[in-house]
């Protein structure tokens, strides 16, 4: 039960510590590229670039991305590749999906098997899920460069360049073929069709009848979506299907692909800025968190029972009772009458059991923490508690994170712990011997506050009005939980979703859509959106203020960055700045889930 | 949905996001 996420996390921290010397090998520009890479290279390089001009370049290339998305999202009908006939998709399903893909976010508000024909997978959904990883990679390599002073932070094609083919494109090509053996399709087909085992078990009245199985080129889709903390699946059903996950080799594999870039990039700080004792410290911390976040996870949910299967009751009646004392007694109705459940294992609703008991557990809580997205297992079937920790991942948004945002969002924890204390102390605040002063605060606390901004206000709003209560499948708290994931996951650009959360428009002319699909895909989009491009402006702004400043001498009275004690000061102020902006809605959401009564939760 | 009337809607939703977002960069820079 605990030797998967033990051996999945040593083999990620493992891993990351080469790959981030390759990393800040690569982004420095150390390397000797082929000579036709290089002339590739001297084609893009437009010249040294400051911090506005490179935000400008990283905005102006995500509005094209979008502009790319949405074209070829509307035209899909008419576009070769789509022997299935796919139609057109509802316009504000393509205003989601363009967004939720080019913001790394992924979130999908529709089945890709069903919904999708090859070519937007290939043209639509595959440049993006490279595109978009890269962008907040170079962002972080942007704010590094500012950190260390210089005036100018590189080339913003350059270093997509470096990006995509120097790291992205030799993992994914290993990984790929590594995929192909364990079995994973692929080919340009769309579907193919197969006579089920059982001679007559598919037709409505025993007649036999063959299946249709949707393929397509997925050794190259996984991969990507993976290593990119992109998420999104193929398949509706996401990692959990056999085809997209056939083995517990290939979970492994994409449980690690996930965490490799988030995790290096985090040493890379370090390594540019000559800082490598630093970023163990912020390194060490993000990691307490990890563990005890898939601790958490394992111990609600693969440890215990799911409330909804056991024996207690889901209500009680008092009732007349000739015989029983006083007239009166309880009358119990259990939760589900009968129902022979064996609960050893711990909750297995929505588990996919090829892959271990506690795989569910360990990838909800990695894939969270990571802002990937991609599930193994249903999180809107997770134990009230143990869905606690995909929340608090999301809401933190900084252990480890997306590649490049996550350490991005740790740096503006960063700057507001050493600002508070420096005025506890008594002393000027001081960030890599630069006086943290108002601006950088300003701009710190405008890229920290938009992500609860982002989560609450438009929960709040869905919970409040029939666009939240026609779209829940659950009542009460989980209904509640459901809507606050759903942007909760888009704000954090994550991606996965509680699922019984009805927000699929689908095809155009759908007759039967969900009610508020459309409230749902607009105010989604938007969330991803301004989630997504606040938080890097802000702090690429803050980053080159900083190192603009003149560097102070160090004294007795510095406040050292790389000591255990800071270590405890960054996690103080992650923990509680996390708990002042998510416990009240922790406490309404899964906390009132597991208190409140069964089959809920007891 | 009338396509006449949402996709161009949706169109320029995402655009006008977009250049919120240069906006914001402008903003940042006087601060």
């Amino acid at each position: 039960m605990w030797l998967l996420p033990f051996l999945i996390v040593i083999t990620a921290v493992t891993l990351s510590i080469p790959l981030s010397r390759y990393l800040a090998w690569i982004m420095d520009g150390a390397y000797r590229a082929p000579r036709v890479l290089e002339w590739f290279e001297r084609r893009l390089d437009s010249g040294p670039q400051d911090w506005k001009q490179y935000t400008i370049a990283l905005l102006v290339f995500n509005a094209a991305l979008f502009v790319y998305g949405f074209i070829v999202l509307a035209l899909q009908p008419v576009m070769p590749l789509n022997p299935l006939g796919r139609g057109m998709l509802a316009p504000t399903t393509i205003f989601h999906s363009v967004i939720s893909f080019m913001t790394n976010t992924d979130i999908q508000h529709y089945a890709g098997d069903q919904h999708l024909s090859v070519f937007s997978q290939l043209f639509f959904v595959i440049p993006n899920l490279f595109l978009s990883a890269a962008v907040g990679l170079c962002a972080l390599t942007a704010i590094i460069r500012s950190l260390r002073g210089e005036e100018t932070v590189g080339n913003f094609f350059v270093d997509m360049w470096r990006v995509l083919i120097y790291t992205f494109l030799p993992i994914v090509l290993i990984s790929g073929v590594l995929f192909l053996h364990q079995g994973m399709p692929m080919t340009y087909q769309t579907a193919i069709e197969v006579a089920p085992l059982e001679t007559g078990a598919m037709g409505v009245k025993g007649e036999p009848k063959t299946q249709q199985i949707a393929v397509g080129p997925l050794a190259a889709f996984v991969p990507i979506k993976m290593l990119g903390t992109n998420g999104g699946g193929f398949y509706a059903m996401n990692s959990a299907h056999p085809l997209e996950n056939p083995s517990a080799w290939t979970n492994f594999l994409t449980t690690l692909l996930m965490m490799l870039f988030p995790m290096a990039l985090v040493l890379m700080y370090g390594r540019m800025l000559g800082r490598l004792r630093h970023a163990v410290v912020i390194f060490s911390v993000m990691l307490t968190v990890l563990i005890g976040l898939i601790g958490w996870s394992i111990y609600w949910d693969t440890l215990r029972p799911n409330p909804g299967l056991t024996s207690r009751a889901a209500a009680e009646f008092e009732i007349p009772s000739a015989k029983a004392p006083g007239g009166r007694r309880i009358l119990a109705i259990p939760a589900v009458a009968g129902l022979p459940v064996e609960q050893k294992l711990g909750n297995l609703e929505g588990k996919e059991l090829r892959f271990g008991t506690s795989a569910g557990a360990t990838f909800a809580a990695i894939t969270t923490t990571f802002t990937c997205g991609a599930v193994n297992c249903e999180l809107d079937s997770l134990n009230p508690l143990a869905a606690l920790s995909p929340f608090v991942g999301m809401w933190l948004n900084c252990i480890y994170g997306g590649k490049g945002v996550g350490m991005i969002n740790l740096l503006v924890f960063l700057v507001i712990g050493i600002f508070v204390t420096g005025q506890m102390v008594g002393r000027s605040p001081e960030y890599l011997a630069r006086k943290v002063g108002a601006r950088e605060m300003k701009l710190a606390m405008l890229a920290l506050l938009v992500h609860p901004i982002m989560i609450l206000g438009p929960s709040g709003l869905f919970a409040a009005t029939p666009w939240g209560m026609e779209a829940v499948s659950n009542p009460g708290a989980h209904g509640l939980s459901q809507i606050v994931f759903q942007f909760s996951s888009s704000s954090a650009n994550n991606g996965a979703a509680f699922n019984g959360l009805n927000v699929t428009y689908g095809f155009n002319d759908n007759p039967s859509p969900a009610p508020s699909a459309r409230q749902w895909d607009i105010a989604g989009g938007l969330v991803m959106l301004f989630a997504r491009y606040i938080p890097i402006v802000a702090p690429m702004a803050l980053a080159a203020g900083l190192g603009r400043k003149k560097k102070s001498p160090v004294t007795t009275g510095t406040l050292r960055d790389d000591t255990p004690t800071f270590g405890f000061l960054l996690l103080g102020t992650i923990l509680i700045i996390g708990a002042l902006l998510f416990l009240p809605v922790a406490a309404l959401g899964p906390l009132a889930e597991h208190l409140g009564p069964i089959p809920f939760g007891g | 949905m009338s396509l006449m009337l949402w996709l161009p809607a949706m169109f320029l939703l995402g655009l006008a996001g977009m250049a919120l977002c240069l906006a914001f960069l402008s903003a940042c820079d006087k601060i």
